[in-house]
């Protein structure tokens, strides 16, 4: 099968990729909708509450995060789109692959720190000053966490693998400059 | 860099043109180009070869070393 060029594996991807991001845009949208009105809800329904108003600030801003890092995620595809459009176009060794390779790594770290954040915050902060352990639930703990270590993990991998595309680039510029 | 390749003073001394020469030692006029106005990263052992072999030089003639 063919990898780069028109009718490609890589415009297949592409496209792919191109849905993923509309359905990621969409699914932002009805998350933000639902984190609202549900915020809006409990608010008024939870009148007399102990450390209410602390658990809601500290939801809106684990909500506030998880939208944030929504949008990071669409700049992550985002990158990814360019580089498999440059791959389509048979531009495999170009500069501004590395540079949207070093964007994802970039962003990726900053997803896995913001999730490490959350665990951290939830964990360690909330039990610390005795407030109310909002993700009391351990599976989802351990979710955060994985979904956390695995970001990083993606993120640092990728800034390698831009370390050795950025070579590449310099060994077929050499290559190209051998007469 | 501090390699100079002096193919253009070989040329003017056996009164050739380059696309003359890129033609005999068989690369394109954009290759000899790049060779000329000293872009060139390296230059093959076969492509040197050749070089001396249709400007009748020895490789010192076509390099030169400047610090």
């Amino acid at each position: 099968m063919k990898i780069l060029g028109e009718k490609s594996l890589s415009s297949k991807v592409e496209k792919g990729l191109k849905i993923l991001f509309l359905i990621i845009v969409l699914l932002d949208i009805i998350a933000l909708g639902i984190t609202c009105t549900s915020a809006f809800f409990e608010f008024n329904s939870l009148s007399v509450r102990e450390n209410f108003i602390i658990r809601i600030i500290l939801e809106a801003l684990i909500g506030f995060v998880v939208l944030l890092t929504g949008i990071v995620a669409l700049f992550i595809i985002n990158q990814f789109i360019k580089i498999f459009k440059n791959l389509k176009q048979n531009k495999l060794f170009e500069k501004d692959n590395s540079k949207y390779l070093n964007k994802i790594s970039v962003m990726s770290i900053v997803i896995g720190s913001l999730y490490f954040i959350i665990f951290i915050g939830t964990s360690i902060f909330l039990k610390y000053f005795n407030l109310i352990d909002i993700l009391s639930n351990f599976l989802l703990k351990i979710l955060i966490l994985v979904f956390s270590v695995s970001f990083l993990i993606f993120g640092i991998g990728i800034k390698i693998l831009n370390c050795i595309y950025i070579k590449a680039i310099e060994y077929k510029k050499e290559n190209d400059f051998t007469i | 860099m501090s390699i100079i390749v002096n193919v253009d003073i070989m040329l003017a001394k056996r009164k050739m043109s380059s696309g003359e020469l890129a033609e005999k030692i068989g690369i394109t006029p954009a290759n000899l180009s790049i060779l000329k106005t000293n872009k060139a990263k390296a230059i093959r052992f076969s492509t040197l070869e050749k070089l001396c072999e249709v400007l009748e030089c020895k490789p010192g003639d076509i390099l030169d070393y400047e610090k």
